[in-house]
């Protein structure tokens, strides 16, 4: 063999190499490029240098030249674990894990207690969850590695992360006994006679451990164990948070009061620790479902009035009982909730006192006080009933409340007029004017409102929370160019605001532009919205790796904890949530009509038709464009640095539409919501959507059946069924025996043990889009009824007081589309413009 | 009406601020001085506004901007030319426009070589303008017929205040 071995060169050239390795981990490239070229001059054949300039290469962004000098490496030096070592990490990088792994598998072969590999491995068996092979790995680095605390920690973590609670006591247990010395240095001083200061990590792994214990069940012993070793724990509140929790566990209330009533004297706005002193005092109290009879609500309320006359000030202690305060008591105390802010001039309060609206009795006290309060106000500038003179400003936060009181109620005049009484008073307050776009957003009137949000905007061009909702306020009104530039006023010149944002994270952003390119029929440029918020999560996702090292460096091991539960669930978040259903829905539609000049066809003369056979036909030209350009691909271009340089080659999508695997496609949306969004019914039934045009029965029972145990009463989900047991009829027989004994099992129970019919004609719908749907249903069961169904609907529709305007567009496009029937979508169209008289939508 | 909110109602908190003037929150200078004067001022007038440091100056009560001061040094004739001090209607006689026209004169004493006097026109029949600057040692040095050329009256009274 006549390649050069690192172990056989002089130990200078040895040397060099880490050098190297340490420039590379360092990210100082440059350096490290330099230096091994030094190298490789010197030593031809040197296969681990040559590695180690494709891995520094591939960092600085020459991906292909990286991978095939590694490869090349590989060539001569395959007994050389280094030359593995570094092909794993160039995989690792671009995220392709199954190579990754088996390259790190061979380096170990080859050097199976070497200590960075080990490591290596063991991130990225975390990072995809592959818990086995962790606990595998934790356990080769322990046995080299004894006397290292992370090697006790990384075990126990990996068995934590298996759920083995008990195995991961007894590993942290293994290594307190082992440190003997270190750990019964509780009081031990210093030369100068001085407590040693506190070790944080050993306190953090106390707390870790008492974590283990309670999430393992055994609450006595982790009890205990903080009790141990309370002089060991620098968190002194954590320590009393966790006892206190512990103890209620327990079933110790008269210990945890005690404990919690500390912890409120120490911080009286603590929503947590009020809930939990309470929980303390008076579980029975605190768990009774809503409404409370009256001597739980007086015993509830007491308990209230006693604290608040300790804690006057404490906002929490006077907003939380206003949650199950009722009749006479409620409005004395929100009485004085409202006045206390109104004078202070809290712009939040509404949003603070919006979840009261839920009960009508509330509504109606809201609805006697807050008028009074503006009357009175107006006319003698004080609240009523009082002779105490207010401040000019009060009667302006009043206006503000009333307005956002109506609006809630649906009183958009009367909103719109409060809110203009108020500029008129005080024209400089921006809080009015984006209030007066969030009542006109509410009324259907978009551009109106962007342009109270570009007011609002102008006055403060310093506040970023504004410039963003003026962008998105402009999006909601189809400004998409505007809005860009709009968010480009927060960034640095020469900068690209829309790769700019994703890298700042702004998903709702791409949600909104996505769903402005969407209304305007551009489903090509939406979609890509969608999937920059899902590249978003994949990169949330990849930081991740960083972290894997660095926490348990840093023993910050509960936090750790946290962050990898956070980042198994973190597609449950309300913006990929809104970005995946809304991409979803884009593509159940694109299956369902294909962009062809026959969809075209269809449409008719009138004024939204055209504009949809405009949208279409630009769709279309971007397809053939597409098409065209697809088999002339030019390579990347590279920039002067060298850099494979990003040039957007899809900007319109096209390459989204022009798949031939819609329904595959779509499961990079579907996917993370069923594992990490399962409690949204919406969830499952767009996930049967899909599978019913995939013709996957099983898939659509079981997203049927979570939906159902979700909400049975869902109007989307009703029609859902009949749909589905219509088409079992139908293709049942095509099924395999073993389908169809789940399915014949499964499906009585869906609908109730009746017919698909009788299901029809037992719904009881209650709003307008349970009687849609309910119609859409008895349409599908009999065809014949159609005239009937349409009557129901149109009926529903003249009565529906609190349909919102999506209700009201959704209904009229079923009557034109689905029933076929322009006639009744006009009357219906008529309805909404009366009930949103400044909506745009039936302008 | 319920006994903290009485309590409560006689402690308000009227804090009474000033703060700058910048490219940033110039268009509310903008929108107030609309509200508060009878004449329109210059682009000019706001471009120029927030180079003018210590000399523009924003009046905020409980957080809301409310009042505003903008003046120009004459170096020629060494005197300061109140441009505009106003406040929103519902907030005056509460202090603002002492605030803002302390704030300017004592801005003076640190250019007392450059600055001897400080002048401003007020509307004839501004009653409470009038009040106002007495109050503070001005005096009506002259009442021009035609000062004004779009509004009603067009008469002004000249204010002068002599600083040494
Ligand atoms: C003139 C003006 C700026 C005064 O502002 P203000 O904030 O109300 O004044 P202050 O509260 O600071 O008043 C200070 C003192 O001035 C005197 N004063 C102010 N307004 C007065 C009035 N209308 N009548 C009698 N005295 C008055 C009082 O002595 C007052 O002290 P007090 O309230 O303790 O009695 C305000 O009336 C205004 O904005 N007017 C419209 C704009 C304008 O005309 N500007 C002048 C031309 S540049």
């Amino acid at each position: 063999m006549n390649f050069t071995k690192t172990e056989s060169l002089p130990a200078a050239d040895q040397k060099r190499f880490n050098m190297i390795v340490n420039a590379y981990e360092r990210k100082l490239y440059k350096k490290g490029l330099k230096w091994v070229d030094q190298l490789i001059k010197k030593y031809h054949d040197y296969a681990d240098a040559i590695s180690m300039r494709g891995l520094i290469i591939h960092c600085m962004g020459k991906k292909e030249e990286g991978y095939t000098a590694a490869k090349g490496a590989l060539k001569i030096g395959l007994s050389s674990h280094i030359c593995w070592h570094v092909l794993g990490l160039m995989h690792r990088s671009d995220k392709n894990y199954v190579e990754a792994m088996k390259c790190y598998k061979m380096a170990l072969r080859l050097s199976p207690e070497n200590q960075q590999i080990l490591r290596d491995l063991c991130l990225l068996q975390t990072h995809i969850r592959d818990l086995d092979g962790l606990k595998a790995t934790r356990h080769i680095i322990l046995a080299s590695k004894p006397s290292q605390r992370v090697s006790w920690v990384g075990l126990a973590i990996a068995y934590h992360l298996l759920g083995k609670h008990d195995v991961a006591v007894q590993t942290l247990q293994a290594y307190e006994d082992n440190d003997k010395p270190a750990s019964t240095d509780v009081t031990t001083y210093d030369r100068d006679g001085w407590p040693k200061a506190l070790d944080f990590e050993k306190s953090e792994m106390l707390m870790y451990k008492v974590q283990l214990l309670e999430e393992g069940g055994r609450i006595p012993e982790a009890i205990a164990c903080l009790d141990k070793n309370k002089a060991l724990i620098s968190d002194l509140r954590a320590w009393k948070e966790q006892r206190g929790a512990l103890l209620l566990k327990q079933g110790n209330r008269a210990e945890a009061e005690d404990i919690f009533r500390g912890l409120f004297d120490e911080n009286p706005n603590n929503r947590n620790y009020l809930t939990t002193l309470e929980s303390c005092v008076d579980p029975a109290g605190v768990q009774t479902g809503a409404p409370l009879d009256e001597s739980t609500e007086l015993r509830r309320l007491a308990f209230y009035d006693e604290l608040a006359a300790k804690y006057p000030r404490s906002n929490i202690l006077q907003r939380l009982q206003l949650n199950f305060a009722t009749g006479d008591r409620f409005q004395s105390r929100v009485d004085a909730y409202l006045q206390r802010r109104i004078r202070k001039g809290v712009p939040t309060l509404f949003t603070d006192i919006r979840s009261l609206y839920a009960d009508p009795a509330k509504v109606a006290v809201f609805d006697k006080l807050i008028p009074a309060y503006v009357a009175s106000l107006t006319a003698s500038q004080t609240f009523p009933g009082s002779s105490a003179k207010e401040t000019s400003d009060v009667v302006l936060w009043a206006k503000f409340l009333a307005a956002m009181h109506d609006d809630k109620l649906g009183r958009t005049e009367s909103a719109l007029k409060h809110l203009e009484d108020g500029i008129a008073h005080t024209p400089t307050l921006i809080e009015l004017y984006t209030a007066k776009g969030r009542v006109l957003k509410h009324a259907g009137d978009y551009p109106a409102a962007a342009l109270a949000l570009e007011t609002a905007r102008d006055l403060d061009t310093a506040d970023r929370y504004l410039n963003g909702k003026c962008a998105k306020y402009q999006l909601r009104a189809g400004r998409i160019t505007d809005a860009s530039a709009t968010v480009k006023f927060f960034l640095k010149e020469n900068e690209e605001p829309v790769e700019k944002l994703a890298e700042m994270q702004c998903m709702w952003f791409e949600t909104e532009r996505g769903k402005a390119f969407a209304q305007q029929g551009d489903i090509g440029r939406a979609l890509k919205q969608f999937y920059l918020v899902d590249k978003q999560y994949n990169d949330i996702h990849e930081d991740q790796f960083d972290f894997h090292s660095y926490c348990l460096r840093k023993m910050t091991l509960r936090s750790y904890i946290k962050l990898i539960r956070y980042e198994d669930t973190v597609r449950g978040h309300k913006f990929f949530f809104r970005a995946a259903t809304e991409a979803i829905r884009l593509y159940l539609a694109l299956h369902d009509k294909p962009l062809n000049a026959a969809a075209e066809a269809v449409l008719g003369d009138s004024a939204e038709d055209k504009e949809r056979k405009k949208a279409l036909s630009k769709q279309r030209r971007a397809q053939q464009k597409a098409q065209a350009a697809a088999p002339t691909e030019k390579p990347a271009s590279k920039d002067a640095s060298g850099k494979d340089k990003k040039e957007d080659k899809d900007a319109d999508g096209a390459s989204y539409l022009q798949s031939t695997t819609l329904l595959e496609d779509v499961m990079t949306f579907v996917r993370p919501l069923q594992q990490h969004a399962t409690q949204h019914i919406e969830t499952h039934l767009l996930a049967f959507e899909v599978y019913f045009r995939k013709n996957k029965p099983l898939l659509m029972l079981q997203s049927l059946k979570r939906a159902q145990r979700i909400d049975a009463n869902n109007a989307d989900l009703h029609k859902a069924i009949v749909q589905f047991a219509l088409r079992v009829a139908a293709n049942g027989a095509t099924y395999q025996p073993t389908v169809s004994t789940v399915i014949n099992q499964a499906l009585p129970e869906l609908l109730n043990k009746q017919t698909p019919k009788q299901f029809v004609e037992a719904y009881k719908p209650a709003t307008l889009l349970q009687v849609l749907r309910n119609a859409e249903a008895r349409l599908l069961v009999d065809p014949a009824s159609k005239s009937q169904a349409i009557k129901l609907v149109v009926d529903a529709a003249s009565k529906a007081s609190d349909a919102t305007i999506e209700t009201f567009s959704t209904v009229q496009n079923a009557l034109a589309t689905t029933f076929g029937d322009k006639a009744s979508a006009t009357v219906v169209a008529d309805l909404a413009r009366k009930q949103y008289p400044r909506a745009t939508l039936w302008k | 009406m319920t006994q903290t909110a009485v309590a409560a109602a006689s402690s308000g908190r009227n804090a009474l601020e000033l703060g700058d003037v910048t490219p940033h929150n110039v268009r509310q200078l903008r929108v107030l001085n609309a509200a508060i004067f009878p004449v329109a001022y210059q682009e000019a007038f706001y471009q120029s506004a927030p180079t003018l440091g210590e000399f523009a100056k924003l009046a905020y009560f409980n957080d809301i901007m409310v009042g505003a001061v903008c003046c120009r040094i004459e170096p020629e004739q060494k005197r300061l030319y109140i441009m505009t001090l106003g406040c929103l209607a519902p907030y005056r006689r509460l202090g603002l426009g002492a605030l803002m026209l302390q704030h300017v004169l004592k801005e003076c004493d640190h250019h007392l070589n450059t600055v001897e006097s400080v002048y401003l026109h007020v509307q004839v029949g501004n009653e409470d303008a009038l009040a106002f600057y007495k109050k503070f040692g001005f005096v009506v040095t002259e009442t021009l017929d035609q000062y004004y050329k779009r509004i009603e009256p067009a008469g002004a009274h000249v204010l002068v205040k002599r600083l040494c």
